[in-house]
């Protein structure tokens, strides 16, 4: 490829301002001597400078308070959210926590402290059924809360 | 010195807002909202070219700013930053339109070769080019106009462009490159329409 054919392509660039200081040097002492490129480098910096300038729309009126407005609308739902799963975490720990206690003192009352030492199979599988009914129950109220409380808020915008 | 005292001012406001922002504060990201909607709202509009769809992801881009703001690193530039995350939504936007990438758009429409004489072009620039230039840029790919955009309205450096695209160097100076010749081929084509049979 000619020096002529290498500057060519560069003269857009050129123009755009984006050469590193050696291409921009070659470019600068290419069109010294060649009037053809120096042409074609005045036409370029014109697109460029047309480019720069080309008129753009205005912000439309009120963007600035419709993007707060749904802003504080997506991060109050966010926040609800956040409470809601909160809310859920500590109802599922809460009803485990039960289970625990309600199992316990139902040995203690039925078989005395000795029986806590000595837990039978059927005592452990009750504990199970009764702690695990009672998490699903409490789940699921609180799933059916949440529930309403999303509807009346509401559908989650960045999903 | 006026000048100077205020424009510190202005610095260290911007930041404390930005810094408020990353704790995901709504006032802070008001002012910093209020300061960069000019220039966002323009690069959208480049993109999209609807004022409707534009405002659109204009919203969409500050919930993301804002989702993601105590990510943001306040070593970077907010405005690459802030780009990076416009550039993001627009390419979603369009994905969810159709499946073509911003990338497909860009290699479909090369230019050819010039015809026409830089006289005819600088006649016909000089007399309606406002309305010409922004009327044929809107013609033009949308991997185009995005690189035009960022070069001559935003100013950007060409690695400013190539963190904001994701793409290499290279191939943001041969996009750019690519994007003027296209630009200048449509501009001489309606030089041609309109030159007197």
């Amino acid at each position: 490829m000619s020096e002529h054919e290498t500057v060519s392509a560069l003269l857009s660039l050129a123009a755009a301002g984006v050469l590193s200081p050696d291409e921009e040097r070659r470019v600068q002492a290419h069109v010294h001597h060649c009037a053809d490129c120096g042409r074609e480098l005045a036409v370029w910096r014109l697109v460029a400078a047309e480019v720069s300038r080309a008129k753009t729309e205005a912000v439309p009126d009120g963007l600035l308070e419709r993007t707060l407005q749904r802003l504080t609308h997506v991060e109050g739902l966010r926040q609800e959210s956040r409470t809601g799963d909160a809310i859920l975490a500590f109802l599922m720990l809460f009803s485990w926590t039960v289970g625990a206690v309600t199992w316990l003192a139902f040995r203690l009352f039925a078989g005395g402290p000795s029986a806590l030492a000595s837990p039978t199979l059927r005592g452990t599988l009750m504990w199970i059924a009764v702690s695990t009914l009672l998490a699903w129950l409490t789940a699921g109220a609180a799933a059916v809360v949440l529930s309403f409380r999303a509807r009346k808020g509401g559908t989650y915008e960045l999903t | 010195m006026i000048g100077e005292a205020v424009m510190e001012r202005n610095e260290a406001a911007a930041e404390s807002d930005l810094e408020r922002l990353r704790r995901r504060d709504v006032h802070a990201a008001g002012a910093v909202i209020a300061r960069y909607q000019h220039r966002l709202f323009r690069y959208l509009m480049k993109l999209v070219g609807d004022t409707a769809t534009a405002e659109d992801l204009f919203q969409q881009t500050w919930l993301k700013v804002f989702e993601k703001a105590s990510s943001y690193d306040p070593s970077r530039s907010f405005d690459g930053w802030l780009f990076t995350i416009a550039h993001n939504v627009v390419i979603d936007h369009y994905r969810r339109r159709s499946p073509r990438s911003l990338d497909q758009a860009g290699r479909d429409d090369d230019a050819k070769p010039l015809a026409v004489s830089p006289d005819a072009f600088e006649l016909l620039l000089e007399r309606e080019r406002s309305s010409l230039v922004a009327t044929t840029l809107k013609g033009l790919p949308m991997a185009y106009r995005e690189v035009l955009a960022l070069r001559f309205q935003e100013d950007m450096k060409l690695e400013e462009i190539a963190r904001v695209l994701s793409i290499p160097l290279p191939t943001v100076k041969s996009r750019l490159h690519r994007a003027l010749e296209n630009l200048r081929v449509r501009l001489q084509g309606r030089i041609e329409e309109a030159r007197p049979q």
